[in-house]
């Protein structure tokens, strides 16, 4: 077993200058999650659904488990029947949605109205769940926003968003991840959020630039295309009528310039990944990321066309590769040392409203 | 003897309280967990401890009553202790573990997929529509046809009269068919959608004047009114909405986090397979309904034949239209004995 910090017996604040920088690893499997991600699924399809549950807790604990700072791997603690209950209620929520428009505009307006109402509770509990239910060391992590803060900044920004027409969506997602950033604890240390509004914006202008060139490329990319199929088919047609011709063509532009579409998102993801991370601190303890949002994407868009042409089959391995680069791009800045981090109080947990946080999961996909 | 105890495997020890790793080695014998090292020296039962399951290569972690923990990576002596203590794996993580397994598991997925769309949803969706109440089905029928009279169809040019003749003989030929729900029998100009008949959730049957205008008689058209009466008779746009939506939620959750748009083109092409099923249904609905009143299917096939020529239907393969090869439905017609 490999040591990494070398003085046992000396409480943290006698060593207050001491600095060691941890590398985040991740160590999984593309081979291996493939057959627990598998052997998974087809345990949910046989219980129709009921299965997927455990199956999620299954997954999220081999990538916790298989995530390693500084020697120790992190852990997932949430409970299947909790998950189950917030998948029922999930699908309650859908059917309603779904239902309500035809049976009478006014039962809509109250289904929607409610939903609005309900909204900041479920992201609430979704958001304290997941970081109730992980932990480091033996210590859980905690959330330390409230239904009263979320809805707040939910609804201003996403009004925000609205009213300037889509203009301030950088606001939005700067503002929701500030919120989650900022009131994450582990222990006794309270998590700050570091990028700037700037940052978001700049991010966004880019994408959109980016996302603009699409339709350049894929017009030329279907000239060309369709001068070559032209001079290849000449009399002879091989597929029997005109039709079919085009579609042999425009088919695998249509999925190239999508794969590239889904593309620009990858980017947004990694870069915002480095926008949260880089900067993040616990208490005195910093985070540095240090991603190539470029070679994620290009692996991403990649992984992407992989999973499609394997209908989906190659999403296991994709995920695998993908979290890999996240994890491993994170570092953490230790001032001293974080053995002196403690555990809350039961008292604390109580007021905090902890054994809420038990009760059920919504899958939000935050 | 047989030495008792097994090699000690290490881990990391967590006292629940603080974020310290301490560096411990363990080991099991007599049903006691010891663990040592780095300034702890516990013992417990081994009963009380908690083990996590194994999951691929990651640690497992012993959880200790008072919330301490150990976390182990994996070993050959920590197998070995957790061999001779207790259960090593769940009979999931043994799935996991073997490729032969794995294998097993994505046939018995893909099995099961198929064998739910071809079976489990039409019959899940058969059984939900014929027990949806009918207001939900008048509500969607009415929608469809305000929509339709908002400018895709114009009233009708034919005679009162003659419209009022074919609603007679519908009346006298359809008979007690007591799973037919109450339909009505309406004439349209058909602009833009040209020649057609449809058949709306909410019982209304709608022949458009260029449809008429194809038929030598009557007795064509009613053909057409027939095949109509079965979409509505088996309920296939209640049953088509509802498979249509389950397959686009279960492709939803299936893309998962690539957009939904990813499986557009995917679900619309099974939809279509479900809607040529549809087709093929009312066909035979249609051929019973001709033959009850001593009239030939090949009505029908005939202008199921000059409606496909009238739109210039187009010569893609038969997959990608939602009504299978007119040529194929016209020989079964032709060959239709009954039932």
């Amino acid at each position: 077993m490999e040591m990494i910090q070398d003085n046992p017996f000396e409480p943290a604040a006698q060593a207050p200058l001491q600095s060691t920088t941890h590398r985040v690893r991740f160590a999984g499997s593309g081979a291996e999650y493939f057959r627990i991600w598998i052997v998974n699924v087809a345990l949910s399809l046989l219980t129709l659904g009921v299965y997927s549950a455990w199956a999620k807790v299954r997954r999220l604990n081999y990538f916790y488990r298989q995530t390693s700072l500084a020697g120790s791997s992190f852990e997932y603690h949430g409970q299947p029947i909790s998950i189950l209950k917030g998948r029922v209620l999930a699908v309650i929520l859908i059917l309603l949605w779904n239902v309500a428009p035809q049976i009478h505009p006014l039962f809509f307006a109250a289904v929607f109205v409610a939903g609005l109402i309900i909204l900041p509770w479920l992201i609430t509990s979704a958001l304290r769940f997941r970081l109730h239910n992980s932990s480091y060391r033996g210590l859980r992590f905690r959330f330390t926003g409230s239904i009263k803060e979320t809805a707040r900044v939910f609804y201003l920004s996403a009004l925000l968003s609205t009213i300037s027409f889509g203009l301030a969506f950088p606001y939005l997602k700067w503002r929701t991840k500030r919120y989650f950033f900022d009131h994450a604890a582990y222990g006794s240390v309270q998590s700050t959020f570091s990028a700037r509004l700037g940052s978001f914006f700049r991010l966004y202008v880019q994408a959109v630039f980016l996302a603009s060139l699409l339709p350049i490329a894929i017009f030329i990319g279907l000239l060309v295309m369709f001068q070559g199929a032209l001079n290849v088919g000449g009399d002879r047609m091989p597929f029997g009528s005109a039709d079919m011709q085009k579609i042999l063509v425009i088919a695998p532009a249509i999925f190239l310039a999508f794969i590239m579409y889904l593309g620009v998102f990858a980017f947004i993801r990694a870069r915002t990944h480095v926008l949260c991370w880089d900067g993040l601190r616990f208490g005195e303890h910093g985070f540095r990321c240090h991603l190539n949002p470029w070679r994620y994407t290009a692996i991403a868009v990649r992984n992407l066309a992989l999973t499609m042409l394997t209908l989906g089959l190659y999403k296991p391995f994709s995920d695998i590769q993908l979290a890999t680069l996240l994890a491993n791009a994170i570092e953490l800045d230790c001032a001293g040392d974080f053995d002196n981090v403690v555990t809350r109080t039961q008292a604390e947990d109580r007021a905090g409203g902890e054994e809420t946080a038990e009760f059920f999961d919504m899958d939000i996909g935050l | 003897m047989p030495d008792a105890s097994p090699p000690p495997f290490f881990g990391l020890y967590y006292d629940g309280a603080t974020a310290r790793a301490r560096s411990v080695r363990c080991t099991v014998s007599q049903g006691q967990l010891h663990i040592q090292g780095d300034g702890v020296d516990r013992t417990e039962p081994i009963a009380t401890v908690t083990l996590s399951d194994q999951l691929g290569s990651s640690p497992r972690k012993l959880s200790l009553p008072d919330g301490a923990s150990v976390e182990a990576p994996l070993s050959a002596e920590l197998a070995l202790a957790l061999g001779s203590a207790r259960g090593h794996a769940s009979w999931v993580a043994r799935l996991e573990a073997r490729w032969l397994y794995a294998v097993l598991a994505l046939i018995a997925s893909m099995a099961f997929i198929a064998a739910g769309y071809i079976w489990g949803l039409p019959l899940a969706s058969k059984v939900i529509a014929q027990r949806l109440s009918p207001n939900i089905i008048d509500s969607l029928g009415e929608q469809t046809m305000k929509a339709l009279d908002g400018g895709m169809v114009a009233p009708s040019r034919i005679s009162t009269a003659r419209q009022q003749n074919l609603k007679d003989r519908l009346r006298i030929m359809r008979g007690q068919d007591a799973a037919l729900p109450p339909h009505t029998l309406l004439f349209r100009d058909g602009r833009g959608i040209g020649a057609n008949a449809l058949a709306l959730p909410n019982g209304n049957i709608v022949v458009t004047d260029q449809l008429m205008a194809l038929a030598t008689n009557d007795d064509q058209v009613l053909a057409v009114i027939g095949h109509e009466l079965g979409h509505l008779q088996q309920r296939h746009a209640l049953r088509g909405l509802i498979q249509g939506s389950i397959l686009a939620a279960v492709a939803a959750w299936y893309a998962g986090d690539i957009s939904a748009l990813a499986v557009g083109l995917p679900v619309l092409l099974l939809q279509t397979g479900y809607s040529r099923e549809f087709e093929r249904e009312a066909d035979r609905y249609g051929a019973n309904f001709l033959l009850a009143n001593g009239l030939s299917p090949a009505l029908l096939a005939e202008m199921l034949e000059r409606l496909e020529s009238a739109h210039k239907g187009g010569s893609g393969p038969d997959y990608f239209s939602t009504h299978p090869d007119t040529a194929e439905r016209a020989a079964a017609l032709r060959r239709f004995k009954g039932t």
